[in-house]
């Protein structure tokens, strides 16, 4: 057992969370919000470990394996961590269904008082739309940037075969665009397609 | 055409739901299956739960526990199709076995020979299923005493990896769980659902109590139904394999001994397979009072606010009377 994890055990503030999977952003978030947060690995042995840290409360991916075995733990013993979403009045069911559309699955004891449960899933909504949030980003950062791509190939086809400046390309594939109703970019698909039929 | 959702788990008794969608069965009855794999029991029932999918492939113990009041003030889940009877092995690390002439009656011996350093250990696959009553039913002829041993839940996919660390001694798990663990040399198939005997009822098709009466629900049903009839040929069983191999990523040496009684599983019986879809869809109530006396037992006090028989609570999840007037009275 390492330092951190026993002085937290002797501690004992009752507000022990165990995080399965590895989620840094929410370990910080949870920590600033005055929980004392324990990370394992996905393939640990959870019966030794619930066992040996007594948590709180368990956050893990809504898609993780491992929820049947805590489902196990949970009729063993009325301690261990209890799934939130089967909670009526400990825990907050609308809360707990939010959290699980967003991908995470919530596990609470009666140790923990309701507005501590109220914010450990608050704590991982706001982290998990943070998280959706960034992916959509990107996700729409990298389709921007091929478009750029395939709208940049389509001038050098205008260039190379038309003699076309880069401005006068631009602007044919602009008339084509508005002519079709449909995005320069699409256009652009439309035009290199064409020339590898 | 009205899309329907179902989550599965992936196991060889999905396949109903796989060859139906692969064969277009649901949409020659006017809906599109939408199939959902999931990783665990607990995410299958929320999300029936939370209305994330219509239906599913189910232990018929989520369904009763929603009924017997086990998870507390939730939606009701019931039943109105079989999915399919038997499916399960008991295995067994394969360094306790003798390999030449796997005898049950020497494990008990080979077991009190192993180093104490923990006590013996089982998995099954989730509170509520069969596997866990079969484990103890088979531990039970084996001359062990269930309270010397440790019961635990294990995600199917890992049971091979944890005979090999020595983390368990054995499991019960559906099909193809044990084939894999014994292609993998870490475990012997000792015993499986049909020779153990117990209540056959294995997977059934679980929804929302409100959502039995909808058209979606009943054009899934005919939909099932055809679907398990066709599987009940070799032929359509071979197509079946391949299908199952591809969705679960898995050769088909590890689909194939369920399906076509090969190994273990020739003990089955002439003219019957050991994993059957067809003739057993119709909903057997006294298979789900048998599992909720089991439940109950398991359970002890916990259950005694639920003043409900269980006659009563299988009468309300296993909907035959749903199966009658969609399908007739016939199986």
């Amino acid at each position: 057992m390492d330092i951190a994890l026993a002085a937290t055990m002797v501690r004992d503030s009752n507000n022990r969370v165990l995080l399965i999977g590895p989620e840094p952003h929410l370990v910080a978030a949870l920590e600033s919000a005055g929980f004392e947060v324990v990370t394992m690995d996905a393939d640990a042995d959870l019966y030794a470990l619930v066992d040996r840290l007594c948590p709180h409360a368990i956050l893990l991916g809504a898609d993780s394996p491992s929820r049947d075995t805590l489902e196990h733990l949970a009729t063993l013993n009325r301690r261990h961590p209890q799934p939130a979403l089967l909670l009526q009045g400990v825990a907050n069911p609308e809360l707990s269904q939010q959290a699980l559309a967003l991908g995470i699955s919530a596990y609470v004891t009666e140790g923990l008082s309701p507005a501590a449960i109220r914010s450990l899933i608050e704590v991982s909504i706001a982290h998990a739309q943070q998280v959706h949030g960034l992916r959509r980003e990107l996700a729409r950062k990298q389709k921007s940037l091929a478009e750029r791509k395939q709208i940049d190939a389509a001038k050098r086809v205008l260039w190379k075969e038309h003699g076309m400046s880069e401005d006068a390309a631009y602007q044919a594939l602009k008339n084509h665009a508005m002519h079709k109703r449909c995005s320069i970019a699409e256009a652009a698909r439309r035009l290199l397609e064409s020339k590898s039929e | 055409m009205k899309m329907v959702r179902v989550g599965y788990l992936p196991l060889t008794d999905a396949l109903p739901l796989l060859y139906a969608r692969q064969k277009g069965f649901d949409e020659q009855q006017g809906i599109h299956l939408n199939l959902v794999s999931m990783a665990s029991w607990a995410q299958l029932r929320d999300a029936l739960l939370t209305g994330q999918i219509d239906a599913a492939h189910c232990l018929p113990g989520i369904p009763l526990a929603t009924q017997a009041g086990i998870y507390g003030a939730v939606p009701r889940l019931a039943t109105a199709f079989t999915l399919n009877h038997s499916g399960n092995t008991i295995t067994v690390r394969a360094d306790l076995v003798d390999h030449t002439q796997p005898r049950p009656q020497l494990l008990s011996s080979a077991f009190s020979r192993r180093p104490p350093e923990r006590p013996l250990t089982f998995a099954s696959v989730f509170p509520v299923s069969k596997h866990n009553f079969e484990m103890r039913y088979w531990l039970h002829t084996q001359g062990i005493r269930t309270d010397d041993v440790q019961l635990q839940v294990l995600p199917p996919p890992s049971l091979a990896a944890a005979l090999s660390a020595e983390r368990i001694d054995g499991f019960c798990a559906g099909e193809p769980w044990g084939s894999v663990a014994q292609r993998l040399g870490a475990g012997q198939i000792m015993s499986h659902s049909r020779t153990l005997g117990l209540p056959a009822t294995e997977k059934v098709l679980a929804v929302r109590e409100e959502w039995l009466d909808s058209a979606e629900h009943c054009a899934l049903l005919r939909c099932l139904h055809a679907s398990c009839h066709e599987l009940d040929t070799m032929r359509n069983r071979q197509r079946g394999a391949v299908l199952l191999a591809d969705t679960l990523g898995l050769g088909i040496a590890d689909i194939r001994p369920a399906l076509f009684n090969e190994g273990v599983f020739a003990s089955a019986g002439t003219g019957e397979h050991f994993l059957s879809f067809a003739g057993v869809n119709r909903p057997d109530r006294r298979h789900g009072v048998w599992l909720l006396v089991q439940m109950f037992n398991e359970r002890g006090d916990d259950l005694r606010p639920a003043m409900d028989s269980p006659a009563d609570i299988g009468q309300r999840t296993f909907r035959s009377d749903i199966y009658d007037a969609v399908l007739g009275t016939h199986n």
